[in-house]
């Protein structure tokens, strides 16, 4: 235990201190190693091959298809077909914010991505029609955790993998929390709008003219909806591995943003595919190193440790279920998601498995708490960058943030710890897990 | 010495991207082709898993130098949030400069050993029959060259080099590429 509590101080001592996560988890790599007397020569050896895994393959193809995609243009069609739908009632385009980010997420994956593509649209367009710019930055910053949430999600791959479950059950069990934060996102939204005189309704039209709009938003966006529609239902078809479906993503989205949206020329998809492999490079780096931590963490019997610790303080499920709860909360608030699902597989998922909790559903606690420590100060990486994007204070938009926080995403975090069946009910029904 | 540095550098990073957007474009073709034989020929690619990997690995490997040479790696903390001097912030941007060197110079030398241990046993892969250095030797690439890097990490300060996105959730490096 005393290793362990030395190595974990550390850590967060660098963390804190802004070191890149990589080397953080590179020094506690060592600090185990060093600690325990075990020997480096066989643990990197065994990291190299863990990444060296053909699932693993999935996660720069399908980073670099979300990249191609969005610099082919699509987030102003995405924007323009949920606009159609919900654009003339009060607080549409708050709906319209809120319901893009998922869908961007289905097709790129990352919550950061779709803070830079989305909020950079959205935000500018809400604050034009008289929402609280602080209002608009949080509804932005929290809507992004949804791109997690909604498969194909990067966390979900790396947690799947570190945890040897199956990528796709793990896609399946975020799918439902994610569609219940964004309907309570919507509800906020739309209660708390309705008190706010400033801000603007679209005019409306009449019903053919309507349709017309919505046909046509729907006709421009069909490229991009397609997307998910074909990975997914390659996955769960049983067609493509998440691997294979990776591939034929990235294939689908070169002809499209070239020749279809003609959003991409051969230098601005040269520039998204080295954008996409440098956000997979920073990801992979840091999963080297946590591959290497983890099996020295393993080789401590850490998360053994870790479980006895846990159980010692209760016997009670609820009030361990709890305390793993605020556990990944604080490591989502100190790392991003991905380190953070790692961690979460290797330190906490032998505690929930010992708790009776099946490992899908435990993949969905773990998305939906790493998505609040995301979104929840002092640390908030993805709540600081919609700031960033937003050019919105802290004091304008933690007020907002909280009242999304607390009304909507806790509620729905609490609700798939306590409530197996919202995370299990789409994988027993797609792929009869047991 | 500071601008056969740069120049090198600069051949670096082209060969870098050259080497992400071909190892991109080669690992979705083999995949592709390999759904394509598979449901329409009804036939498989031979050792489709073990080359694949082989080009994934390098693809991460030329990523991670990318990242490194970028300063692109994602962080956690809460130093943004504090109003600390110049002085400071560049000490503590020493420190973890000075710390990651460390990490990846050790990882280096394991990664290094690991591939002589391949070479002198002569191992080969599975399907393919291929030696098996050629995998290991992407992490002696990566490490060294990351370690290179980051000993110029401790001599310059400067910001990031090109204006890619590079999607990090860290608050200041999304402005800076956001406004680039």
């Amino acid at each position: 235990m005393l290793t362990l509590s030395i190595c974990m101080l550390l850590i967060v001592a660098l963390l804190l201190i802004g070191m890149p996560v990589a080397y953080v988890f590179g020094v506690g790599a060592l600090g185990f190693v060093l600690l325990s007397g075990k020997s480096m020569s066989y643990l990197v050896p065994h990291a190299f091959w863990q990444l060296g895994s053909f699932a693993l393959l999935s996660l720069p193809l399908f980073i670099i298809a979300g990249a191609l995609m969005g610099a082919s243009g699509i987030s102003d069609r995405l924007v323009r077909f949920v606009n159609a739908f919900v654009g003339p009632i009060r607080g549409g385009l708050g709906a319209v914010a809120i319901v893009t980010c998922a869908l961007f997420g289905a097709i790129a994956g990352s919550g950061a991505s779709a803070i830079a593509a989305i909020g950079s649209i959205m935000i500018p367009k809400m604050v034009q029609q008289g929402y609280p710019r602080g209002y608009a930055t949080a509804l932005v910053g929290c809507s992004s955790v949804l791109a997690l949430l909604i498969p194909p999600s990067v966390p979900m791959i790396v947690f799947a993998l570190s945890g040897g479950l199956s990528v796709a059950a793990a896609f399946l069990s975020t799918i439902v929390p994610g569609i219940i934060i964004a309907l309570i996102y919507c509800l906020i939204n739309f209660i708390y709008l309705r008190k706010v005189d400033t801000v603007q309704v679209e005019e409306k039209v009449s019903f053919p003219e309507r349709s017309k709009l919505i046909g046509k938003a729907t006709k421009d966006a069909s490229w991009a909806l397609l997307m998910p529609a074909i990975m997914l239902g390659g996955i769960y078809g049983g067609i493509f591995t998440p691997t294979e479906a990776a591939a034929v993503a990235l294939v689908y989205t070169l002809p499209v943003g070239l020749f279809i949206y003609k959003g991409l020329n051969l230098k601005t998809a040269g520039n998204a595919i080295v954008s996409g492999a440098i956000s997979t490079g920073s990801i992979i780096a840091m999963v080297f190193f946590l591959f290497v931590m983890s099996r020295g963490m393993i080789m401590e019997q850490v998360p053994q440790q870790l479980s006895d610790f846990l159980l010692a303080l209760s016997d009670n499920k609820i009030i361990i279920l709890l305390l793993i709860n605020v556990i990944l909360i604080l490591i989502g608030m100190l790392v991003d998601d991905v380190s953070g699902s790692i961690l979460a597989s290797i330190i906490l998922m032998p505690v929930a498995i010992n708790l009776g909790v099946h490992p899908i559903h435990f993949a969905a606690i773990v998305g939906t708490n790493l998505g609040l420590g995301n979104i929840t100060p002092p640390c908030a990486p993805l709540l600081y960058m919609a700031g960033s994007v937003g050019k919105s204070q802290i004091n304008e938009y933690l007020k907002p943030t909280l009242r999304f926080i607390l009304l909507g995403h806790l509620p729905v975090v609490l609700a798939v710890t306590f409530i197996p069946d919202l995370a299990l009910f789409l994988p027993r029904l797609v792929m009869g897990i047991e | 010495m500071k601008n056969l540095f740069l120049t090198l550098d600069y051949y670096m990073a082209k060969l870098c991207r050259f080497g992400m957007i071909f190892l991109t474009l080669l690992l979705t073709g083999m995949m592709a082709t390999a759904v394509f034989l598979r449901y329409v020929l009804d036939q498989s690619l031979p050792a489709i898993e073990e080359s694949s990997i082989l080009i994934g690995v390098w693809l991460y490997f030329v990523a991670i130098v990318s990242v490194t040479r970028e300063r692109s790696h994602l962080t956690g903390g809460i130093v943004d949030l504090f109003n600390l001097s110049p002085r400071t912030r560049r000490n503590i941007k020493s420190f973890n400069d000075l710390v990651g060197l460390c990490v990846v110079a050790i990882f280096a030398y394991y990664a290094f050993k690991y591939l002589a241990f391949t070479m002198k046993i002569n191992r080969v892969s599975t399907n393919l029959s291929w030696p098996t250095a050629l995998w290991v030797s992407s992490a002696v690439f990566g490490f060294c060259l990351m370690a290179i890097y980051k000993i110029r990490d401790l001599f310059l300060h400067d910001d990031t080099y090109t204006p890619y996105d590079n999607k990090s959730p860290h608050a200041s490096s999304a402005t800076l590429k956001e406004t680039s």
